[in-house]
């Protein structure tokens, strides 16, 4: 599957965007750093999250008014990182192509967006009742896992 | 003894070469170093946020600060310690790293920056502790922190890039 989708990787990495980023040491270290400020962001919003479904910290705050008031740092933070993700991506797509970390992070990533706008999305703005502790301390915790997932494999991509 | 001894000591060292030549011993450490740097300053930036009085401001600042402390606290330690490796490893090609010094600068003053906060404004937390917007100083801090992990974020991936 992932050879028929090569000609992608080929055409991505051929295109005008591929090559100006590529080009030009400086905007492709610049995008690497906000990609970077992105994912500390969105770990930051995942944690804090996270903390307050295991009940650990901001109780006296419903975690419905925390997870709508984190809301814009999420979006702006997944577009940061989605955006800048693509530069870069289109500056190396066949080294991406051909490396395993990337495979991983693209995984990672994927189950990552799903969890994050369904069983966190409905779970976080639910009211507290609703669901045990134990499932709300659970969303919590795979939250975190998948995004340090994604950040783990991203890092890899530069050791293979 | 110059700082440039130092550094030729360090990494003249048995474990500092075999740290470089390492497989996997240097991406593991690296990688550590990134994930604590997620937890530490993904976590500092609310109460840096909740200082400047941009969010949270429904809640004291000692409820954002108190929870999150120990995870952050865990965060900086590992942070340090991984950084500290990754130092003892390239001892030398950081001192020829611009990078590496602004980094340290920048580190430095993170550290005054959150010294002072605790030394002056800090004391007086029980007067402004559930005002929405702190006072002057204590914003100033919160923003000052915020700007300064940035930039060390932003200085510590271009000394990675270029080392």
């Amino acid at each position: 599957m992932w050879d028929y989708i090569y000609p992608f990787f080929g055409w991505a990495e051929q295109s005008w965007l591929g090559h100006a980023i590529r080009e030009s040491k400086w905007v492709f270290a610049i995008t690497e750093v906000l990609h970077l400020f992105g994912l500390t962001v969105l770990i930051g919003t995942t944690l804090l999250l996270a903390l307050r479904l295991l009940g650990w910290a901001l109780q006296e705050r419903p975690a419905r008014e925390l997870a709508r008031e984190l809301t814009p740092w999420v979006y702006t933070a997944l577009t940061t990182v989605l955006t800048t993700g693509i530069l870069l991506f289109v500056s190396e797509a066949v080294k991406c192509w051909r490396n395993p970390a990337f495979r991983y992070k693209m995984l990672f990533l994927f189950l990552a967006l799903i969890f994050q706008f369904t069983v966190l999305r409905v779970l976080s703005r639910s009211d507290e009742e609703r669901f045990p502790a134990l499932t709300r301390a659970l969303t919590g915790i795979v939250a975190v896992v998948l995004w340090f997932g994604v950040a783990v494999a991203g890092r890899a991509i530069a050791f293979f | 003894m110059s700082i440039l001894s130092i550094c030729q000591y360090i990494d003249s060292t048995a474990t500092s070469t075999a740290f470089r030549e390492s497989l996997y011993v240097f991406p593991i450490v690296e990688g550590t170093h990134v994930v604590s740097l997620a937890i530490s300053v993904g976590l500092i930036i609310w109460f840096d946020l909740r200082l400047a009085g941009l969010i949270l401001t429904k809640q004291p600042v000692s409820a954002v600060f108190r929870p999150i402390r120990p995870f952050m606290l865990i965060g900086f330690g590992v942070m340090f310690i991984t950084g500290g490796i990754l130092f003892w490893g390239l001892a030398l090609r950081c001192y020829g790293s611009p990078f590496f010094w602004a980094k340290m600068i920048m580190l430095i003053l993170a550290g005054i920056n959150i010294s002072v906060y605790h030394l002056t404004i800090d004391r007086r937390r029980a007067e402004w502790d559930d005002q929405p917007i702190p006072p002057l100083q204590a914003r100033i801090a919160g923003f000052a922190s915020l700007i300064l992990w940035a930039l060390i974020i932003t200085v510590g991936r271009m000394m990675a890039y270029f080392l």
